[in-house]
């Protein structure tokens, strides 16, 4: 069963994004008003905000939290042609519940020439290194080789698009079968930009990364791009906002097969194409395990899918925005304690109101 | 028979008699004695039975071994063979028939005494007897007589055979076998080919050998321990079984013309109890395997009970199996048809209904008719091979595809295995159950396969990530007792202010690696010994900044702190009182103490309790706050 938690959130503008941590104890949003704000559960399950800072001189458009082995550390980006490493630093008070927190700024990484619409920290077997993407279509990977010092940050990669980007995910697969790769999407609306998502693969060889498969079918813009956690599965998962819902699988085909040296040749195949929304879909979001897909689109509803055995992916729950039930749905979701809290809440309105998976 | 077990022989063409074979023979005769009273001399077998016994026959001292002539008249000829290798004629019958007098107490001498341990009557040639002896130098073991023939001095001169005068003018005594066969190894058992009046299967000291009598300078020789007691199988005769000190071996022969090839196979006690739990072979003699046909046929497993029964050596019960399955409710009328085929069943190897059995079976598409008519066609070789293997290799592919658990009993938990698991996870998601049962059976090369590897490392992040951190301890300790290589080395050690040295170096039980690192703190239990002061130095260890007393002086119990606040679950765990006085130190600026005290002192202050020490010990990691996720249910 679901049960729907408001927060007043107190931002004074638009909430562009949401991100849990590692453990699904502490939340960060960010907004147009050019503020993020830091939030931490309670042992009793309310959400307290233990920071609010001004990080940018625009809005800020996504924030994301890396693993708890760098530490406490977040990257923001945002319209002003910026994205920001933060960190976060002991607090003086003497409070119990620990009190305000204090964020330090640690790098701040002003390559792009235009407004910088994601950034994402890689998986944290390839070390401290995140990607930002922007809106003059190049991809930009940063490394920090010294996990002690979260200032020095040297640009490795930069990859080309062509296409205004405006989403990127990594595969987070710590598999040694599977290269590093990165997924973007854009939502370029001029009129011979065609094939909207595009796949760059690492290769050991040419220390650079290539692009690997371009997505033809997906021909409209582009708001958010997802792969499935991998817990062990030999093959990879795509979820794709666009103006519907998309779910792809990539089967990596045999090494052996192909040339050494090259890309990985990948089967492509949808699993699931989903306008349930009837409108634009703005984000798509996984949860842990990488069961359970979330969506959430223009009609103001979150909706989650779950495929059965049979790889037949279906619709197993709907919420509104303000986290009532939606009339007629057959059932909201299901009771599998397996599902953990990383459902964040998607785009949504100006109350900032949030739906999450109560803990058991 | 002295000095050996008494053996039993069950006469050959009456149901109703044996013969017990000690220092004496003595005849018994099986009658039905419902009453308790028994005739004077009788044994009572079971509760409706008794042997009376008919006559005894001590003629034969040195009796080593016997056999019963194997016709229809005389009844009660025996053939005995002796201590000295001696084979005599006698009887225990009334009738003194003087059409075979001659016969009794007719003696067939080798040219050397010594032990004759088998006899063994042609089957087909009524007068032939085969003769096993141990081994003489200058002799052969194996000696095939002709009862009927008679005594001839001129051939074989008489010192030779060592008889005395008298003897020698009697016509009982035989001294020229028909066939001398075998030398350098004592022959422990005979049988003959039940098919060929002139091929003999001898179980020699070291190997199985097959003479034939027509070409006796050919001869076939399996190399194998088990010599003893080899019996032709009465309704394979190309399968031959023998023992070795407890285990049977079935041997196959194929015939083709002299070319012959030998195929074995070890009934060993393993293959047995597989057998039984499938209910193939039966569990003991005295089990009927008539109630678990019963119960199969009831669950409408027709051919699963006919190839049962048919194991059971009991075609007429397999057919009237497949009839009763054709004729009811849920029963395939085919059965009925496969009944017939059945019923055609011929002992003849190169009948027509042979063939075609063996061709067609393979369109059968239940697995048990197919195999009941590989098991009646089989040719040596082909028995186990092709049928079964096809219908496995095509089951395993696709319970792999299908990512179906239950292929696991035919794959193994080996690199298959992995494929299968693979495909499971591929499904399902279901890492753990991945984990664990790879761990739990699998060698340490399939362990190591990346996948393993990788799907263990993804579950272990996903307890992190719920926070399950005890789980995640407990798998982990779990999995370095299987797969030792996983454990972590030991990271830290603590040193002595004084001299440098790591302080645990005597009691650690690792040992140690060349930069001296060993085990963390000290452990608190009373039975290891204690460490008071620096092994290196003699100096004192460091105190606890609260209660000032150095680490590793006994305490008898947790002592200081403000017992009130300490939620110590004395009932639950005493490991946790004894957790709570190990010594623990702040990374950042190396102060420390008992765990407990640091504990509690943390609880209401912030900074360090060493006076100047301005460090924040405890909020230096922010993950220490969360609080592990044991409580949640899962």
């Amino acid at each position: 069963m679901f049960v729907a938690r408001s927060i007043a959130a107190d931002h004074k503008d638009l909430i562009h994004d949401v991100s849990f941590d590692f453990h699904g104890r502490r939340m960060a949003t960010c907004s147009s008003d050019q503020s993020v704000k830091v939030w931490d559960k309670s042992e009793s399950g309310d959400w307290h905000c233990t920071a609010s800072w001004k990080t940018h001189s625009g809005s800020v458009w996504r924030v994301t939290w890396a693993h708890p082995e760098f530490g406490q550390v977040l990257a923001s980006c945002s319209f002003d042609r910026t994205a920001a490493v933060w960190e976060e630093i002991v607090g003086e008070s003497n409070d119990k519940l620990r009190g305000q927190s204090h964020w330090v700024k640690r790098t701040t990484l002003v390559d792009s020439r235009t407004s910088v619409t994601d950034v994402k920290f890689a998986p944290k077997h390839m070390g401290l290194m995140l990607a930002t993407c922007s809106a003059d279509g190049i991809v930009r990977i940063y490394e920090a080789p010294d996990v002690m010092n979260l200032s020095q940050w040297s640009l490795q990669h930069e990859i080309s698009c062509k296409l205004s980007c405006s989403c990127i995910s990594w595969n987070p697969s710590s598999s040694r079968a599977h290269s590093p790769m990165i997924a973007v999407g854009s939502d370029d609306s001029s009129p011979n930009a065609m094939a909207k998502v595009q796949i760059f693969e690492y290769n050991e060889n040419t220390r650079k990364y290539a692009k690997a498969e371009t997505l033809m079918t997906v021909t409209d813009p582009v708001h958010d791009i997802a792969f499935a956690p991998n817990l062990g599965r030999s093959f990879h998962i795509l979820a794709i906002a666009t103006k519907d819902v998309r779910i792809f699988t990539l089967k990596p085909v045999r090494k052996e097969l192909t040339s050494s040296g090259g890309p990985t040749k990948f089967e492509i195949h949808i699993v699931a194409q989903f306008d349930n929304h009837n409108s634009q879909v703005w984000r798509v979001s996984w949860n842990i395990t990488g069961t359970v897909l979330a969506s959430s689109g223009d009609d103001g509803c979150v909706r989650l899918w779950k495929a059965n055995y049979m790889d037949n992916w279906k619709c197993t729950g709907i919420l509104k925005g303000n986290g009532s039930p939606v009339n007629g749905s057959s059932q909201l979701g299901n009771s599998n304690p397996s599902l953990s809290s990383n459902i964040p809440n998607l785009q949504n309105s100006l109350n900032g109101s949030s739906a999450g998976r109560k803990h058991s | 028979m002295s000095g050996t077990k008494p053996d039993i022989l069950w006469a050959p063409h009456q149901v109703d008699r044996f013969v017990v074979c000690d220092s004496e023979l003595s005849l018994y005769h099986v009658e039905s004695a419902v009453n308790s009273e028994l005739k004077a001399g009788s044994l009572r077998l079971s509760e409706d039975s008794a042997a009376t016994l008919l006559s005894i026959n001590s003629d034969t001292p040195y009796m080593k071994c016997v056999a019963w002539y194997l016709n229809y008249d005389p009844e009660c000829l025996l053939a005995v063979g002796q201590a000295n290798g001696r084979v005599v004629l006698t009887s225990l019958g009334q009738d003194h028939n003087s059409k075979f007098k001659d016969l009794i107490g007719k003696e067939f001498v080798p040219k050397h005494a010594r032990q004759c341990n088998t006899l063994a009557w042609n089957p087909l040639d009524s007068n032939w007897l085969a003769a096993g002896l141990d081994k003489h130098r200058a002799d052969f073991s194996v000696l095939i007589w002709d009862i009927c023939s008679k005594y001839t001095p001129d051939i074989v001169p008489m010192e030779k055979v060592r008889l005395s005068a008298g003897e020698a003018e009697t016509t009982l005594l035989v001294t020229k076998p028909l066939y001398e066969l075998g030398q350098n190894d004592a022959c422990l058992s005979l049988c003959w080919l039940p098919r060929d009046q002139k091929l003999l299967l001898a179980g020699m000291h070291r190997n199985l050998a097959i003479f034939d009598l027509r070409n006796t300078s050919q001869k076939m020789f399996v190399n194998t321990k088990a010599v003893q007691g080899v019996t032709v199988d009465p309704y394979f005769h190309d399968r031959v079984a023998s023992f070795y000190e407890g285990m049977v071996e079935s041997t196959r022969h194929n015939w083709s013309g002299l070319d012959k090839q030998t195929d074995i196979q070890n009934l060993n006690e393993e293959r047995i109890l597989a057998l039984q739990l499938c209910g193939w072979v039966k569990k003991g003699t005295d089990v009927d395997v008539g109630p678990f046909l019963n119960s199969l046929v009831q669950e409408g497993e027709w051919e699963r009970a006919a190839a049962v029964a048919l194991f059971n050596l009991d075609i007429r019960r397999a057919i009237q199996i497949l009839n009763e399955g054709a004729s009811s409710e849920k029963g395939d009328l085919n059965l009925n048809v496969v009944a017939m085929a059945l019923s055609g069943y011929t002992d003849e190897k190169n009948s027509l209904w042979r063939e075609m059995c063996s061709t067609l079976r393979l369109q059968l598409n239940n697995p048990y008719l197919c195999v009941m008519f590989a098991f009646l066609t089989s040719e040596a070789g082909a028995y186990d091979g092709v049928l079964l293997n096809k219908y496995i290799e095509k089951l395993t592919n696709e319970m792999k595809e299908a990512g179906n658990l239950e292929g696991i009993l035919l794959t193994g938990l080996t690199k298959d295995g992995v494929d299968l698991m693979e495909s499971y996870v591929d499904r399902t998601g279901d890492v753990q159950t991945a984990s664990y049962c790879m761990l739990q059976g699998s060698p340490l090369d399939v362990l190591k396969d990346e996948r393993v590897q990788y799907w263990i490392e993804n579950y272990r992040n996903l307890l992190d990530a719920w926070r399950f951190w005890h789980k995640r301890a407990e798998f982990d300790i779990h999995r370095s007792k299987l797969d030792p290589s996983s454990k972590p080395l030991a990271q830290v050690f603590v040193s002595c202010n004084f001299c440098g040295k790591s302080i645990s170096y005597s009691c650690s039980s690792v040992p140690h690696q060349g930069r001296g690192f060993s085990q963390y703190g000290v452990s608190g239990s009373p039975t290891k010994s204690k460490v008071t002061s620096c092994p290196g130095c003699r100096k004192p260890l460091p105190r606890c900044a609260l209660c000032l007393i150095n680490m590793g002086t006994p305490v008898s119990s947790c002592p200081g702190g403000s017992k009130s606040d300490e939620k110590v679950d004395l009932s639950k765990d005493k490991k946790l009182a004894q957790f709570n006085n190990w010594f623990t130190w702040c990374h950042n600026c190396r102060h420390g103490g008992h765990a407990g005290h640091m504990l509690s002192w943390f609880r209401d202050h912030a900074e360090c309790p060493v006076s100047a020490c301005t460090c924040k010990c405890m909020q230096l990691d922010t993950t220490g706050n969360l609080v592990p996720a044991e409580t949640v249910q899962p």
